[in-house]
Formats: structure tokens, C-alpha cells, sequence
């Protein structure tokens, strides 16, 4: 054996060669194992869990229950979840519109919701139901109520198409819409009867609700002082002032034409 | 260094286990796809024969819809019935498939069906004695509706079944019957049913409407579920086309209401009328009496023709516009000329005015056509000369035919080879025309001079597909007279309506100008020769309104009424006319002109701001302003800012501190809980409407929890108070500023009474004695 030597200890720069490669390797070992240990220490750490979730938009509901309902909880892992899901399963809430789900920094996260606007309240027995512009009627009582007030409108799809109609009313003129009342009458056509702010009396079909009743405004600039009745918009326009309509039958009582050709 | 092999006893018979069970099921593998065999049967005839299935995808029939989209004509599925009586139909007695308790079954089922318990009943034991697995109901049990199937389902019959079937409806019952015509059911030779155009325009454009059937073959497993990835072998069904037309589905129906009530008035032997719009040709309504109802097919008789356009039809009278026409084109009319009415002889003929021929006298021209004086035409046609009137007939288009898109139009005939024949078609006698031909030709006189082609159909287009097989647009068809004559024609036309001696005196409408033309027409009998009699002629009117400018053209015809002693023809005449054509055009004329609007203001944020300011301010604009408290300090308002609202709207402003009620007369309802809201006041609202009467009265200073009630009324009931009441609880928007002479004074006084002694008043209560008391 001590006869035999290493060629490599023999010739100087073969061994320098040598320890290079090997440092080498071992620093590529190390930085593996480093970034291993890296990712096991920042998933046992708290910088990988969610740390604050903030709800913009939430007024319908409060935040609270966007936060229950998006099933994230803080101090879940930040990479537990999809947003996209998140999403998702929040835009299943039917008075959401749209929702974005973004992570913030290290361990935020943002909820952005835009809710269906207010339209109006349902009026049921005792109770109020906020209704949106999609048609839902939210099930919880109302604290304060500021919109009109529809009444007979439980069935889903009319309720929808009240909020079309509305959706394309002036403000002017939906400001002025203290009730709309569905007849309960069975008839393929949907009659309604709207009370106004300033008195007046409105009949109407709901599928022309919006385009009539943006007349509005002219009508009762030609009605003459303090002068309150029922303005017919089923098929033209008319004016009768109630004692016309609802008085004792008087002979030859006759409509008046509001619109002029 | 080598590594040194240990051969371990436990991993290799592991191994060798795992490496056998997979050549197993290898081999397994490689057999089965090798010979197609398993256990000596044939797979792939096997899953074929027991997955694969095919189905026909049914294609819808096309839809026929107004120029609104407004369905006329459509399929729509319905149900029917039928009951199961073999017993063999249930496998578990706990859950029977057959009717067990025939007696209860026919007691159900009458309730719902329109056969009476007895006939049912019989049904099932015929059915059950000749041991029959199934039966039927008849047309009782065809035809039913979704929501009758739903509820006969939750009646939870056994042996109750529900086949589907398309069937086509017609929602509105008689409408343009004639012209829209019906499909039904038919068998072909397969013994397979198809809906097939009969009559009308069902039948014409049959072809579009009809869609072609698909088909599918799909692969279930063995419960019926679809297998993934067969999608390939879909044929999709492509529906049928849906056709468009120009009517107009209110109108139509204006005018099938108006001419029913005549039919049962006056009970004639047939009715036509045509709308159209005079500055396109659009026919916007069609109809003519006896009608049918499609569905049931039921008034159908052997008279199969659309008779505004197949029938000929001597017109009288309203010809007479066309020779004035004429006449003023040629420049040969002089309104203020006079002639001797009466008679009026060529050669060996003598034609007489309606009177009998007695005439009024020496009248002026003008005169002659208010009157409808058949004499003033004959010397208008001796002063423009035959040829030249014939050739107006021509360019009105008489004699031919008009091209509307509707087979077997007749074209009508005009005579001209007597001079006689020329000189009684100058008041419509003698030669024939259609009734579309006459709407053709006025829509020249209503349309300034430019005469327009009728058409029904808009377009033809497949929803599938969205291929558009037909795209009607207006067409022109001559302009036989200019835009002044025309005008001047539509002066004269109104005046016979306005003037005192007019012979349409009777079609004024209320709100409009109208223009036109009556006709008492003659009608050859069984031998050719004209009938007698005060009903026996074709009474008729063809007019246009507005006057100035025509929005609707309409021809109306009713042959034979039964007329009172005390009515001339052209009572039912008119009675059609102004109600079709006063609903028509307000239907159509909601659009107003230059119209005076109601002030409106924009609302800004007042938050922080100096209630006493904003409230100025807004006074100042025309609104009606309410504090919610008596603090200076504005803390919410309601509408929110940025709202547009009219004038005399009400404005709260939150403000804190103590409330003092205001008087909610005449509030809404919305006003009232937005009050609630920003004041936070518990108000009880009770009724719907406007507010009546308040619990506490204006003025009383409230604190949170005081119950303040506030009582609606609905205009309909609070007038039907006032009416025997007197002037109670009338709603009234501005009753603090504008309380008029009618309205709640007694109301105002006692608020004022309650106001300065700053007491609570139970107005409610009394208010509902005193309404018990009055009703009595």
C-alpha cells in the first residue's frame, strides 16, 4: 500500500480540479436542500396562512356572511384555495353580480363584490323583502325603507319583469312611484296599478310599464292645478279626474286625450 | 467498489405474483380484442343491440307572429291522457301502475276533465270488461294543459299516465282567421302524425313552416343513462321558419271586437275590413265575417276565401274619390261650379242620384260629393272625357291585380266597352273590384299621390338557423296623382265628414280628423239583376285618419245587415270605423309632440349643511321640504343625492332632536315609510294609497317610541267615502299650500285644532265609525 499513490496527489492541479467539482456539487446540494427546507419552513410558518381577508361592496349583506360564504377562514393556507372557485361559489349568491377574488402581498386577501342594485321593496303580510335589480328578493327584514313598494309580486319571473320594466324609467319618474300594485285578476296580460307620490293613480300593462309611464312628466304638466286622477296608459294615454272614475256614474262622462296628435 | 447482490426470497416472489396477475389480465386483454369473443358470444352485437337506440328529434313548426312578435300561430306542447287497467302494468303491489278504485278515478278525474263521472266511468268498464291493458279518454282527455297535468299528477291517481303532444294553438281565438287560415294533425302512410297546413297562409308557406325531423342515436347504459362521446351520431332537428307579418296584433283585435259586436247587432251576411298603413302598404289588420275559431275550426264553413283579396265586389260609392281625383289632376274640378242634380241622361240610359233620382236641386260640386250624388260624377266624366278617366282607373290599379304576397288574388273587372259601363263606374256600379284594390288605390290619396303595394308578410325567418328567407320592404306602385291633388282629394273627403249635408257625418271621430268616403252599394241577386230592399245592399266606407296626415287607411264592407226602421246602413258601418280607428291611433299615436314637461331637480348632497338654507332652497325650487327633527344641522336626506326628482316632490331631511309630526295627508306610502326611516319614529302604516288620517296630529312633538298610526286609503275607496261623506279624506299632494275648495277642509281644521292645542286626536278611529255608519 505505501507504494501505491494517488495519482491525483501526485499532480497538484488534479486535485485543486477535484475539489472544485466536489464544492461544487455540494453548494448545488445545498441550495436544493436550502429551498426544500425554505418551502417546508414557510409552510409551517404563519406567512403562509391567510392573514386578513377585507370585503369591498358587501351592503346588502354584511360582511360577515360574504366571509362564511366564500369558506375561506384566516389562518387557512394561502395556497388552499382557488380564487376562480372562490368566485364562483360567491357569484352562486343571487345577489351577487360580479365578484373578483385577488391575493394581496403575502397573506391578504381581497374581496371585491358588486351586489344587484336596489330597486324596491316587496311587500308581503307584514314584512318587507328588499328587492335588486335582478329580480331577488332578499330574505331578511328591512331596517329602512327608501324605493317603491311592490305588492303581489311574489311570483319570481313577474318580479323580474317589474325590474326590466323599471330598469328603463326615468329617475325622475321612479322617484315618483310610491307603489305598484299587480292586479290579482287572471288574465294573459299583466295589469298593474301604480300610486304616485304627488296623488295621482296610474293604470298600466307591465310589459309597457317603462315606456308609458316616461310620459309621465307631460302628462301632468297639462293637468291643471291640484287636479288628481287616474291616468289610463293601458292603451293610449288618458286623464279622468277621480270623481270621474270613481264618483257616482255620471251621464256623458267623457274621456279627456292627453296626447295630442 | 461493487455492490454486492443479495438475493431476498420474500421480493421475488412478490414480484412474481404481480408480474402473473398482470399478464392475466393481459392476456384477458389481448383474447377479447383478438376474437371479439366473450364465454362464446358475439360483444360488439350484444352492446350494440342492448345500448344503442335511436330517437326522432321532432322539429318544431314554425311560429306566425305580428309585427311585434307577438305569437299568432305556435305549437305548444300538451298532454294526454291516459289511464292503465291491466293489472300486469305493476310489479310491486305497494306501488301500483293501474287504476285499482275505478270509481274514485272517474270522481277525480271529472273534476278536472270536461266529461261528466258517468261518461269516464263508463270508459273504464268498458275497458276493463273487455280486458283492455290501456284506455282513452277522447277528445276530453287530449289537449290538456301543463298545469292541468300537474295538478292531476299531485291528485296522485294510479295508472294516470300523461303522453306528450304537440299541438298547434292559436291564442287568440277568431283572428284574421281567413287570412292566417289553420294547420292540423294529419297521418301519413308510416302512420306517423304531421302537422300540415290546411288554409290560409298555414297552408301557403306550409313548406317554411314545417321544419325537417332529426334524429339521434345514442348509447345508454343499461338504466337508461346517456354514454359519453356518442354525440356524433346527432342529426339536429331544424325547426321551422317563423313568418312575420305586418298585422298588427292590438289592432286586429280592435277590429274583431268591433266587427263581433256588429255581427250580433246586425247579424249581415258577410263583413270585410282591411287596415293597412297608407305610407308603407303594411296590411296591419284583415278580417271578414262569418269568421272561425282556428283551434276548434269551429264556424267553419265552405266559404274558404280570404275575401278582401279573392272576392270581387261592385264598391259604390267610395269609386266616387277616384273620380274626383281624377278630375283634379285634370284640372277639370271647380268645387264652387253648379250643375242640376237629379238626373242625368246618355243617350238612350238615364242615371238617377240616390234619392230616387229627385236630386237637391241647382248644388255646386262640392255640394254634389258631400252628398255622394252620383249625377255630379257623370258630368265630372264628361268633362275630363272617358279615355282620360279610364286611364286614371288604370293607374289606380283596377282591373289588375295588386301583387300582394297571398295567392288567388283576383284581379276584378273593369268595364269599358258601352259608354254606360264608363259612366256607372264613376260612382263604382257595375264593374268589379277587390277590397285590397281599393286600399291600394286610396293609400295614393292618403300617402300624397304615391301609391304603395300591399303586403302581409314582413319576413320569413328560421330562429335556428337565423336565415332570413324572405325580407319584405315597402314598394311603390305608381303614383297616379300628385301630392297636391291628393291633399286636395283628403280636404273634400274630410269635409263630407264635417260638413252638414255630408253623407259621412256619421264616422267623425273624437279626437282625430277623418276622411273618407260611404257607399251604399247594389248587389246583383241570384238572376244578375240588382236586388231590392233597405237591406239588401253593400253597405261600406273607405277612409283614412288623421285627415292632414293619414296614419291608418281602412276599408270596411257589410252586406245585408238587419237594420232597425230607425238606422240607415251606415250605422254598422261607422260603428266599426270609430271605434277601431279611435283605439287604432291612440294606440299607435302615444309618441307626443312637442310636449310641455313637468320641472325637474337634481338633488345635492345637503349633509352637514344648514337645514334652515337647504330647506329654503328647495322650497325655492318647487319642492316640498320635511325635517325630521328640530336640530339645525342636516344629517341625511332622502332621495339621496344626485336623484332626479319633479317638481312638488317630497324632500326629507334628517335632522335630530325632537320630532315634530307633520301632516301626512295625502302622502304616499313610500313618503310615509321614508319618513319613518330618516326620523326613526315608530309609525305603523295601515291600508294602501295615500294617507288619510293620523293618529297623533301635525305638530304633536313624538319621541322614538310613541306609536304614531297613520291610515291609507286608495283613491277608489276614499272617493267612494267622499261621494256619501262628503269631502273626507281626499288625497291631496299639496294640502298644507293648495287646499282647494273640494278638498279636506274638515281634515285641515282638525289638524289645525289639534296643531294649537298640541294634543294627540284619534282620528282613525272615528274616521272608521263614521265610514260604517255612511255605508249604511
Amino acid at each position: 500500500m505505501d507504494k501505491v499513490i494517488d495519482i491525483e496527489e501526485r499532480i497538484p492541479t488534479l486535485r485543486e480540479r477535484r475539489k472544485k467539482r466536489t464544492n461544487r456539487k455540494f453548494v448545488a446540494l445545498l441550495v436544493i436542500f436550502l429551498v426544500f427546507l425554505a418551502i417546508l419552513y414557510y409552510s409551517q410558518s404563519r406567512y403562509s396562512e391567510i392573514q386578513d381577508i377585507t370585503v369591498k361592496g358587501a351592503v346588502v349583506y354584511e360582511k360577515e356572511s360574504y366571509l362564511k360564504a366564500s369558506g375561506l377562514v384566516v389562518g387557512n393556507s394561502m395556497w388552499s384555495f382557488n380564487e376562480s372557485a372562490i368566485e364562483e361559489r360567491l357569484n352562486d349568491l343571487e345577489w351577487v353580480d360580479e365578484v373578483t377574488v385577488k391575493k394581496k402581498w403575502l397573506t391578504g386577501v381581497e374581496i371585491s363584490i358588486v351586489e344587484f342594485g336596489k330597486v324596491g321593496y316587496l311587500e308581503r303580510e307584514n314584512s318587507y323583502q328588499l328587492v335588486l335589480s335582478n329580480g331577488y328578493a332578499v330574505e331578511k327584514p328591512v331596517p329602512a325603507i327608501d324605493g317603491p313598494i311592490f305588492t303581489n309580486f311574489e311570483d319570481e319571473k313577474v318580479r323580474t319583469q317589474l325590474v326590466a320594466q323599471l330598469a328603463d324609467t326615468n329617475s325622475e319618474v321612479f322617484n315618483l312611484i310610491s307603489q305598484v300594485i299587480l292586479s290579482t285578476e287572471e288574465t294573459d296580460t299583466s295589469y298593474v296599478r301604480l300610486y304616485m307620490n304627488d296623488g295621482n293613480e296610474v293604470h298600466t300593462i307591465l310589459s309597457t310599464l317603462a315606456e308609458k309611464l316616461n310620459y309621465y312628466p307631460s302628462v301632468i304638466a297639462q293637468l291643471k292645478d291640484s287636479q288628481k286622477g287616474v291616468i289610463d296608459m293601458e292603451v293610449g294615454i288618458f286623464f279622468r279626474s277621480y270623481d270621474d272614475v270613481y264618483g257616482p256614474s255620471k251621464e256623458g262622462v267623457e274621456d279627456e286625450e292627453i296626447t295630442p296628435e | 467498489m461493487k455492490k454486492k447482490f443479495r438475493f431476498q426470497w420474500g421480493a421475488f416472489l412478490l414480484f412474481m405474483l404481480f408480474a402473473g396477475l398482470f399478464f392475466l389480465l393481459f392476456a384477458r386483454i389481448v383474447t377479447i380484442q383478438a376474437t371479439g369473443q366473450v364465454e362464446g358470444q358475439e360483444l360488439a352485437a350484444k352492446a350494440a343491440a342492448k345500448y344503442s337506440q335511436e330517437q326522432v328529434l321532432k322539429a318544431e313548426r314554425g311560429r306566425i307572429l305580428d309585427r311585434n312578435a307577438e305569437v299568432i300561430a305556435e305549437d305548444t306542447l300538451t298532454y294526454k291522457l291516459v289511464a292503465v287497467l291491466s293489472d300486469s302494468a305493476t310489479q310491486k303491489p305497494s306501488n301500483p301502475r293501474h287504476v285499482i278504485d275505478i270509481e274514485k278515478t272517474a270522481d277525480v278525474l271529472s273534476e278536472h276533465l270536461t266529461a261528466s263521472r258517468e261518461t269516464i266511468l263508463k270508459i273504464l268498464k268498458n275497458g276493463v270488461e273487455k280486458g283492455l291493458y290501456q284506455v282513452e279518454f277522447g277528445s276530453a282527455g287530449r289537449e290538456i294543459s301543463h298545469t292541468k297535468m300537474k295538478e292531476l299528477e299531485e291528485e296522485g291517481l294510479p295508472g294516470i299516465l300523461f303522453v306528450n303532444d304537440l299541438k298547434r294553438l292559436y291564442p287568440n281565438g277568431a283572428f284574421a282567421s281567413h287570412l292566417i287560415g289553420f294547420a292540423m294533425k294529419e297521418e301519413l302512410d308510416g302512420g306517423q302524425l304531421v302537422t300540415k297546413g290546411k288554409m290560409g297562409l298555414e297552408a301557403i308557406h306550409d313548406g317554411v313552416l314545417t321544419g325537417k325531423n332529426g334524429k339521434m342515436e345514442f348509447n345508454t347504459d343499461k338504466w337508461g343513462y346517456l354514454l359519453p362521446n356518442s354525440e356524433s351520431a346527432v342529426t339536429p332537428a331544424v325547426d321551422g321558419s317563423d313568418v312575420q307579418l305586418t298585422l298588427d296584433k292590438t289592432l286586429e283585435n280592435f277590429l274583431e271586437d268591433a266587427m263581433s259586436t256588429v255581427q250580433k247587432e246586425y247579424t249581415p251576411k258577410r263583413m270585410i275590413a282591411v287596415i293597412a298603413d297608407p305610407k308603407t302598404g303594411e296590411i296591419l289588420a284583415m278580417s271578414q265575417r262569418p269568421t272561425f275559431n282556428p283551434n276548434t275550426r269551429e264556424g267553419l264553413s265552405d266559404n274558404w276565401l280570404n275575401e278582401s283579396i279573392e272576392l270581387t265586389i261592385e264598391p259604390g260609392s267610395p269609386m266616387k274619390m277616384f273620380t274626383v281625383a281624377s278630375a283634379i289632376e285634370e284640372g277639370k274640378w271647380d268645387p264652387d261650379a253648379t250643375y242640376k242634380s237629379g238626373t242625368y241622361k246618355l243617350g238612350p240610359d238615364v242615371i238617377g242620384d240616390h234619392n230616387s233620382g229627385r236630386g237637391w236641386g241647382t248644388i255646386t260640386f262640392l255640394e254634389g260629393i258631400q252628398r255622394s250624388s252620383n249625377v255630379s260624377m257623370a258630368y265630372l266624366l264628361e268633362r275630363m272625357g272617358k279615355e282620360n278617366f279610364l286611364k286614371y282607373i288604370d293607374a289606380f290599379g283596377f282591373g289588375e291585380k295588386t301583387g300582394i304576397d297571398l295567392p288567388h288574388e283576383a284581379s276584378g273587372k273593369i268595364l269599358d266597352k258601352y259608354a254606360s259601363n264608363v259612366l256607372t263606374l264613376t260612382y263604382g256600379q257595375g264593374s268589379t273590384v277587390t277590397p285590397i284594390q281599393l286600399i291600394q288605390a286610396a293609400s295614393a290619396i292618403a300617402n300624397d299621390g304615391v301609391m304603395m303595394k300591399p303586403y302581409v308578410i314582413d319576413q320569413i325567418k328560421n330562429p335556428d338557423t337565423g336565415e332570413v328567407t324572405l325580407k319584405s320592404e315597402p314598394e311603390e306602385a305608381g303614383q297616379p296623382i300628385s301630392a297636391e291633388t291628393a291633399k286636395e282629394v283628403r280636404e273634400i273627403l274630410a269635409s263630407t265628414v264635417t260638413s252638414e249635408h255630408g253623407s259621412a257625418a256619421g264616422f267623425a271621430l273624437q279626437d282625430y280628423s277623418s276622411a273618407g268616403k260611404t257607399g251604399t252599394a247594389q248587389i246583383p241577386g241570384e238572376d244578375g239583376r240588382y236586388m231590392t230592399g233597405r237591406n239588401n245592399y253593400l253597405f261600406s266606407f273607405l277612409g283614412m285618419a288623421p285627415a292632414e296626415d293619414p296614419k291608418l287607411l281602412i276599408y270596411i264592407g257589410v252586406q245585408q245587415p238587419n237594420l232597425p226602421a230607425n238606422e240607415y246602413g251606415s250605422v254598422p258601418v261607422s260603428k266599426i270605423f270609430t271605434s277601431v280607428m279611435e283605439n287604432g291611433l291612440k294606440h299607435m299615436n302615444i309618441e307626443p309632440e312637442d310636449m310641455e314637461t313637468a320641472k325637474t331637480v337634481e338633488l345635492d348632497d345637503y349633509k352637514d349643511k344648514s337645514a334652515k338654507a337647504v330647506a329654503k332652497e328647495l322650497a325655492g325650487k318647487g319642492l316640498n321640504v320635511v325635517l325630521t327633527g328640530s336640530a339645525s344641522k342636516v344629517e341625511g336626506q332622502y332621495p339621496a343625492s344626485g336623484e332626479v326628482v319633479l317638481e312638488n316632490e317630497t324632500i326629507i331631511l334628517k335632522t335630530s332632536g325632537t320630532t315634530v309630526l307633520p301632516d301626512f295627508t295625502g302622502w304616499s306610502k313610500r313618503s310615509v315609510l321614508a319618513y319613518q326611516a330618516l326620523s326613526g319614529t315608530s309609525i305603523q302604516i295601515v291600508g294602501q294609497g295615500f294617507a288619510v288620517s293620523q293618529s297623533l296630529s301635525k305638530g304633536s312633538k313624538v319621541s322614538q317610541e310613541d306609536p304614531v298610526v297613520i291610515q291609507l286609503q286608495t283613491p277608489e275607496d276614499s272617493y267612494k267615502v267622499r261621494m256619501k261623506d262628503g269631502p273626507e279624506g281626499v288625497p291631496s299632494a299639496e294640502s298644507d299650500t293648495t287646499a282647494d275648495t273640494t278638498e279636506a277642509p274638515a281634515e285641515e281644521a282638525a289638524a289645525s285644532a289639534g296643531e294649537a292645542a298640541g294634543e294627540a286626536t284619534e282620528e282613525t278611529t272615528e274616521e272608521q265609525e263614521s265610514e260604517v255608519n255612511t255605508e249604511e
